[in-house]
C-alpha cells in the first residue's frame, strides 16, 4: 500500500522509469546493506590490520598505550629480529625452546611438505579403491573419517610414550608420521568424493583396451581429477602447516616449527617482543592466505568434508 | 580324503575367491593392496596407541617412571570430584563452545541473508570476509592477546572511543571477561565460516518459490521463516555438526590467549589433558582422562558420520 502511494507520489518528482527504480524505500535498503557491509568488513579486517601494522612498528610503539596504529617510521626491524634471533631458547611447557625464524621455517616446510606428500600418495591410493570397488564397505571409510573428527590431545598421550620408545620425539621422521596419520584421513574422504564423480564408462572403456587397474587409476581418473587433487593437496598442506598441539609435544630445540616457535615468544624471559612475534605470525599466514586464494573454489568443500559445494 | 571333503575344501576355496573377488573384472583382489598402506599407518598409529592409553590409563605412570598398576583409581579420582578439573574443564568447553556456535550461527546466517543478492555480483568481497577463518588459530590467539590487551590493546581504545571516555576493562585478568573474550575470539573467526555455508545453501533456494510468494504479498520474514529456512536445513545442520565438533578441540586459540587462566577459568578439555599430562606429568590420570573425554564427545562423532554418509543428504546434495 504505501509503497505504491510512495511511487505515486515519486511520479510527480522524477522522470521516466526514475520513480520505479528509486524509491525512498529502495535507497534506504541499499544504504543500510552497504552500511552493514562496510561495518561487517570493519570487523572482520581490522585485526589483521593491526597485526600487519603492529609487524612494521619500531620497538617504542609496541605497547605505546592507547595503541599507536600507524607507525612512526616503517621499520623491518622485527622481521629481521624474527629471522635471525627469533625466540631465545625458553622454556615451553613440554620444555622446548626458540631459535632463529629461518630454522623455524625450513623445520616446518621439511615436515609440511613431506607429510603432506605422503598423506596425498597413501590417502589417493586408498581413495580409489574405496570409491571404485567399496573396498571394506562403508563402515571403513567412516572409521578412516572418525580420526579426523576426534580431539588430537586423546592420541597424544599414548604416543608419546610409544613414540619415546622408538626414539622418535624431537625428529622430523616422527614428526612427519603423525602429521601424515592425522591429514590421511581428510585426503581419503576428499579424493573419494572427486573419484566418485568420474564417470563409470570412461574407466571401463579403457579397461576393455586393455589398460591395468593401476593404468586406469593413473592415465584416465587421476588426470580427470586433478583440480580436486590440488586443492585436497593445498588444504592438506594449509592444515599442517599452522598445527600446534602436536608440534608443541613432539618438538623442541632445534626442530620446532614456526607455531612452535610463536608458542616459545610467551615465556618469562623473553619479555613483551610483541613486534617480531606480529612479524612472524605473517609469515605463518602469508601461505595460507596466497593458497586459499588459488584453491577458493573448493574451500568450502573441503571445510565441510564434501558435505557442502558451492 | 573322502570326496566329500575335497568337495568341501574346494567350495570354500570358491567362497574365499569370490569374497576377495579375484577373477572379477569389477573387484580385482589387487584392491586390497591400494589400501595396504594406509591400513598399516592406521593400525600402527591409531589402533595401538589406543590400547596403549588404555593401558596406561590404569597404571601410575609418570616421567619419573614409578610405573605401578593402579586399577581404575585414575578415572574414580575424576568421575567421584576427588580431581575435579576434568569435570570443570567440561563445563567450560560446554559454556565456551554453546555460546560461540550459538552467536556464530545467528550472525553468520543473518549477514548470509543481508548479502545474499550483492554477493552473487560482488564475490571479492566475500573472499575479503573469508580471511579470518583463514588465519592459524595460533595467530588468532596472538593477535587476540594483544586485542585484548588492558592497556595497549585496541579492543578498550574503541570503547573508550564509542562511551566517549577512557575506559581500562582488564578483560584477560577477570574469570568471566576471559572466557567472553574467548568466545568474541572464536566468533570472530568462525563467523565467516557459517556465513559462507549458509551462502551456498542460499543458491539452491528457489527463485520461483520466493517470485510466487512475493506475488501473494509474503513479507521478508515470512520469505525467511517458510522457505528460505526449510530449504537450508540440510547445510545448516552440517555447519553444527562441524564447527561443534572443532569447538571440542579447542586448544591452539586458548593457549596462546589465556594459557587456560585466570586461574582455571578459561582451561578447556584439551587444555586441562595437556596440562595434566606436561604439567604434572601423570600421564596415566592424563591418559585416563582422555578416554573420558571420547566417550562424552564420541556421540556428536557418531552423529557427524551418519550424517555426513546419509543417502538423503548425498541426494540432496546432488540436486542442489
Amino acid at each position: 500500500m504505501s509503497a505504491v502511494a510512495a511511487e505515486r507520489a515519486g511520479r510527480t518528482r522524477l522522470p521516466g522509469n526514475w520513480q520505479r527504480r528509486f524509491t525512498r524505500r529502495k535507497i534506504l535498503a541499499f544504504c543500510a546493506r552497504w552500511a552493514l557491509l562496510g561495518l561487517a568488513l570493519f570487523v572482520f579486517l581490522t585485526p589483521v590490520a593491526w597485526l600487519l601494522l603492529l609487524s612494521f612498528r619500531p620497538e617504542a610503539q609496541w605497547t605505546s598505550s592507547p595503541p599507536d596504529w600507524i607507525p612512526n617510521e616503517w621499520t623491518t626491524f622485527s622481521y629481521s629480529h624474527m629471522w635471525n634471533t627469533g625466540a631465545e631458547a625458553g622454556e615451553t611447557a613440554a620444555g622446548g625452546g626458540g631459535g632463529a625464524g629461518k630454522i623455524a621455517l625450513v623445520n616446518s616446510l621439511i615436515i609440511t611438505m613431506s607429510a603432506t606428500a605422503a598423506a596425498m600418495i597413501i590417502g589417493t591410493l586408498a581413495a580409489y579403491s574405496i570409491s571404485k570397488f567399496r573396498t571394506g564397505g562403508k563402515n571403513f571409510a567412516l572409521w578412516v573419517l572418525s580420526i579426523k573428527f576426534l580431539p588430537p590431545i586423546i592420541f597424544t598421550i599414548p604416543l608419546l610414550l610409544i613414540f619415546s620408545d622408538f626414539n622418535l620425539v624431537n625428529t622430523y621422521q616422527g614428526m612427519i608420521l603423525i602429521y601424515t596419520v592425522f591429514s590421511v584421513a581428510f585426503v581419503v574422504w576428499m579424493m573419494k568424493g572427486f573419484f566418485d564423480e568420474v564417470p563409470r564408462d570412461v574407466e571401463e572403456s579403457a579397461r576393455v583396451d586393455g589398460c591395468s587397474w593401476f593404468g586406469t587409476m593413473w592415465r584416465i581418473s587421476l588426470p580427470l581429477v586433478v583440480p580436486g587433487f590440488v586443492a585436497v593437496l593445498l588444504l592438506t598442506f594449509i592444515f599442517l602447516w599452522t598445527e600446534l598441539l602436536f608440534a608443541v609435544i613432539f618438538l623442541s630445540g632445534d626442530k620446532h616449527t614456526i607455531p612452535v616457535e610463536l608458542f616459545a615468544f610467551f615465556t618469562p624471559n623473553q619479555g613483551l617482543k610483541w613486534g617480531p612475534q606480529a612479524a612472524m605470525s605473517v609469515m605463518a599466514i602469508a601461505p595460507v592466505l596466497a593458497f586459499a586464494l588459488v584453491i577458493q573454489k573448493y574451500l568450502i568443500r573441503g571445510m565441510t568434508f564434501g558435505a557442502v559445494r558451492e | 580324503m573322502s570326496a566329500a571333503t575335497v568337495n568341501n575344501v574346494a567350495r570354500l576355496r570358491e567362497r574365499i575367491m569370490r569374497k576377495l573377488g579375484r577373477g572379477s573384472v569389477h573387484r580385482p583382489a589387487s584392491r586390497f593392496l591400494y589400501i595396504l598402506p594406509l591400513i598399516i599407518l592406521l593400525l600402527a598409529m591409531t589402533v595401538y596407541p589406543f590400547i596403549w592409553g588404555l593401558v596406561a590409563s590404569v597404571r601410575h605412570y609418570r616421567i619419573t617412571l614409578q610405573d605401578a598398576w593402579v586399577g581404575t583409581s585414575n578415572y574414580e579420582a575424576f568421575l567421584n570430584g576427588q580431581n575435579d578439573a576434568l569435570l570443570n574443564s567440561l563445563v567450560k568447553t560446554a559454556t565456551i563452545g554453546g555460546a560461540a556456535l550459538a552467536l556464530e550461527f545467528l550472525l553468520g546466517s543473518l549477514l548470509a541473508l543481508f548479502f545474499w543478492h550483492s554477493f552473487r555480483t560482488k564475490r571479492f568481497l566475500a573472499t575479503l570476509i573469508l580471511i579470518p577463518m583463514l588465519i592459524a588459530p595460533v595467530v588468532v590467539g596472538i593477535t587476540a592477546r594483544m586485542a585484548f590487551n588492558d592497556s595497549f590493546g585496541f579492543i578498550n581504545q574503541f570503547i573508550s572511543f564509542i562511551v566517549g571516555r577512557n575506559v581500562e576493562i582488564l578483560w584477560l585478568a577477570d574469570t568471566t571477561l576471559a572466557v567472553l573474550a574467548v568466545i568474541i575470539t572464536d566468533v570472530w573467526q568462525w563467523t565467516p565460516f557459517i556465513f559462507l555455508i549458509v551462502l551456498a545453501g542460499l543458491i539452491g533456494v528457489s527463485e520461483s518459490q520466493l517470485e510466487a510468494a512475493r506475488v501473494d504479498g509474503a513479507r521478508w520474514w515470512q520469505q525467511v521463516r517458510y522457505i528460505i529456512l526449510p530449504s537450508l536445513r540440510y547445510v545448516l545442520i552440517v555447519a553444527i555438526v562441524i564447527r561443534g565438533l572443532d569447538l571440542t578441540k579447542l586448544f591452539d586459540t586458548v593457549l596462546m590467549m589465556t594459557f587456560g587462566g585466570p586461574g582455571t577459568a578459561t582451561e578447556v578439555t584439551s587444555l586441562t589433558i595437556y596440562f595434566i599430562a606436561f604439567r604434572a606429568f601423570s600421564f596415566g590420570a592424563a591418559a585416563a582422562a582422555s578416554l573420558l573425554y571420547l566417550v562424552a564427545i564420541s556421540l556428536i562423532v557418531a552423529l557427524a558420520l551418519k550424517l555426513l554418509s546419509s543417502d538423503q543428504f548425498q541426494r540432496r546434495e546432488s540436486i542442489a
